[in-house]
């Protein structure tokens, strides 16, 4: 009798036991949702800072595909437009005739858009995007039945929400990244640049055109803003960041664009003002103008408003910047159109 | 052994481990209540600059120095690093730690010091800058400050160890810009500052306050309109700047 009793109670205390601790390690598993989902780790060379990745937002294959599905797709929008529309992945997913922003290495920005105003992570920007820019409307993602199993095998819900969007695009994101130019084996050391090429690289990292203290060589932007003193009256969309911040220190300030992939990103400048990069490199050159906000590094000493480059100097300054170009990117599989 | 005896034994193991530890995740013991006092203190400092004894305006042409420039003040990014403290015994506390400041966003306008002995001090020394070691290119942890502080490799490597910007009044009251950068290992900046310092409970809390006149006031009278406004490919004018830093720095502890 006794005997039994023990092994009844042995029994309960290690089912009891045992039950407790998977339950434990069920929770651990938490947010792994119904179906597997297969991590992600992007490609990052050592010379670009780690990248963020929110606690909730883990990268999966699954995700980054729904992400890409959903760039593509023109059921986010109530007017026939997709992502691609205006950001389009031959021109570095930008577009010449909405002169967009690229997309390009984004995941280490903490500021978007031109005047910078919205701040956060990509999923921040995305909320923008989806909900404000495109005014998404859910229920059509809703009534696809495709959609819905693919949301489900990604986030697990039942209906779809406008933050899912957003997190699948934000995980599509954060793998457009922007590595492998003739710059990047240059600094390498697998590839080197000719002489025309040299000379434009020791133009912009020197102070002889002294772009680097900016465009700062890695992601090449300092993620900040400026007023490179391309007018010197800020009306409209010129007032750049002042339209934001409403700080007259502001005026004329833009967010410093990444230079990657420059020469597939024309026209240049907030405003599309100028159509080749010779263009933007006589402006540098010679048409900074004065303001009170102009930047303290674009006017300097003796070369008060201008670099004082020679006809060569620029062709090199220009051939330096066509290395930023990377078209494993532009062309990445990973990246197109499914 | 007998079966009753397996049983019974099991019987206990199961029990006691049930009782006693149940499953590790769950048990929430807190494992710092009798822990001896610590003989360390983190002390947090934070970075404030000024203009003469006031605080500093930012952005404004409200800045005299004692050239007679008017100036503002833009962007201040540093590198404070290898802090020692120094007892009156002449024995030092010496940390080896980095740290990127930029007054002008709150989150990168402190540091903290975590493992200070307890005790009292009677001078405190930092770089302005890297010590020779960190100061080489990707020297330090690859980060969007670090990347935004690097001293391109053509121009002698490493990082900027610190970067004032702003404009200023030149004769003809039109302004222009100035760009006071410092690299490059004969450029850095040693501080030392006397001041007793008490550290005596397991927090506080100094000010390091950097006046911005002082670059420009002594021992070398930097006038911007005569001398370079941009000093990066100067190094007369690196020198002077340096050698103006090494005295525009105090402290004080505020609790
Ligand atoms: C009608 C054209 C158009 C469409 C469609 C479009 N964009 Fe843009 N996008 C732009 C323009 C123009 C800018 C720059 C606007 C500015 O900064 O004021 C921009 C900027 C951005 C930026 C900021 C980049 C940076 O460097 O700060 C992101 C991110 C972005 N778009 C994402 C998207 C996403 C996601 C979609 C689809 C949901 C989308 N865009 C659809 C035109 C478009
Ligand atoms: C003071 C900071 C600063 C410096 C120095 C600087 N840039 Fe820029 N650059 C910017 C900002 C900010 C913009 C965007 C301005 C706008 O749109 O109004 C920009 C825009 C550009 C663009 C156009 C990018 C686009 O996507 O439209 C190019 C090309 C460029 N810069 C190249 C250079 C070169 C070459 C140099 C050196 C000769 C240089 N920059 C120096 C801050 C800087």
């Amino acid at each position: 009798m006794r005997l039994i009793l023990l092994k009844i109670t042995s029994v309960i205390l290690l089912a009891i036991l045992l039950f407790n601790c998977t339950k434990n390690s069920a929770e651990e598993m938490e947010p792994n949702t119904a179906t597997q989902l297969t991590p992600y780790a992007v490609n990052i060379p050592d010379y670009f800072p780690k990248m963020e990745i929110p606690a909730d937002n883990p990268l999966t294959v699954e995700g980054i595909s729904l992400g890409r599905q959903l760039y593509y797709d023109p059921i986010l929008s109530n007017n026939g437009n997709s992502c691609s529309t205006c950001h389009n992945s031959a021109e570095a997913f930008s577009s010449y005739s909405a002169n967009s922003l690229p997309h390009i290495n984004l995941a280490w920005n903490s500021t978007y858009l031109w005047d910078g105003h919205i701040n956060g992570t990509l999923e921040d920007i995305m909320k923008f995007e989806v909900e404000d820019f495109f005014q998404t409307d859910i229920s059509k993602l809703n009534n696809s039945s495709y959609y819905r199993s693919e949301f489900k095998k990604v986030f697990n819900v039942d209906v779809i929400t406008h933050k899912n969007v957003e997190y699948a695009l934000a995980q599509f994101f954060r793998v457009m990244v922007s590595s492998n130019s003739l710059y990047d084996k240059f600094y390498q050391h697998t590839a080197n640049f000719t002489p025309s090429q040299m000379n434009g690289f020791i133009t912009f990292i020197t102070e002889k055109g002294d772009c680097f203290h900016c465009h700062s060589v890695g992601l090449f932007t300092d993620n900040r803003f400026h007023n490179i003193g391309i007018d010197s009256v800020f009306t409209g969309v010129n007032a750049g960041r002042y339209n934001y911040t409403n700080n007259p220190s502001d005026l004329g300030l833009f967010k410093t664009p990444t230079l990657r992939n420059i020469e597939l990103t024309p026209p240049y400048m907030h405003d599309g003002r100028f159509q080749t990069l010779e263009e933007v490199v006589d402006f540098y050159n010679s048409g900074v103008k004065h303001s009170a906000t102009l930047d303290p590094i674009m006017t300097k000493g003796t070369k008060m408003f201008g670099l004082g480059l020679s006809a060569t100097d620029k062709q090199d300054l220009v051939a330096f910047l066509k290395t930023l170009t990377d078209t494993t990117f532009t062309k990445n599989p990973m990246l197109q159109q499914p | 052994m007998s079966t009753l005896n397996l049983y019974t034994r099991l019987f206990i193991i199961l029990f006691i481990t049930l009782t006693m530890s149940a499953c590790k995740k769950d048990t929430k013991v807190p494992d710092k209540v009798e822990e001896p006092e610590s003989t360390t203190s983190t002390v947090s400092f934070s970075f404030i600059p000024k203009n003469g004894t006031q605080a500093l305006l930012w952005d404004s042409i409200s800045n005299t120095n004692a050239a007679g420039n008017q100036f503002s003040v833009n962007t201040i990014n540093l590198y404070i690093s290898n802090v020692w403290l120094k007892h009156a015994d002449g024995s030092m506390f010496k940390s080896n730690q980095v740290f990127y400041i930029d007054p002008k966003i709150a989150s990168k306008s402190s540091f903290q010091l975590s493992d200070v002995p307890k005790g009292d001090y009677v001078e405190i020394q930092f770089l302005v800058g890297l010590d020779t070691i960190k100061n080489i290119d990707n020297g330090l942890e690859t980060t969007m400050d670090n990347l935004n502080m690097a001293w391109p490799t053509m121009m002698g490597g490493g990082y900027h160890f610190i970067k004032m910007e702003g404009h200023y009044l030149d004769g003809a009251s039109v302004s222009k810009g100035y760009a006071v950068h410092l690299g490059k290992n004969e450029n850095l900046v040693q501080v030392t500052i006397l001041n007793n310092l008490s550290f005596p409970n397991s927090s506080h809390q100094c000010s390091i306050s950097f006046n911005v006149n002082e670059a420009f006031t002594s021992p070398y009278l930097y006038d911007l309109n005569a001398e370079a406004n941009y000093t990066m490919s100067d190094s007369t004018a690196m020198s002077h700047i340096k050698t103006n830093l090494q005295d525009a720095f105090n402290i004080t502890q505020n609790n």
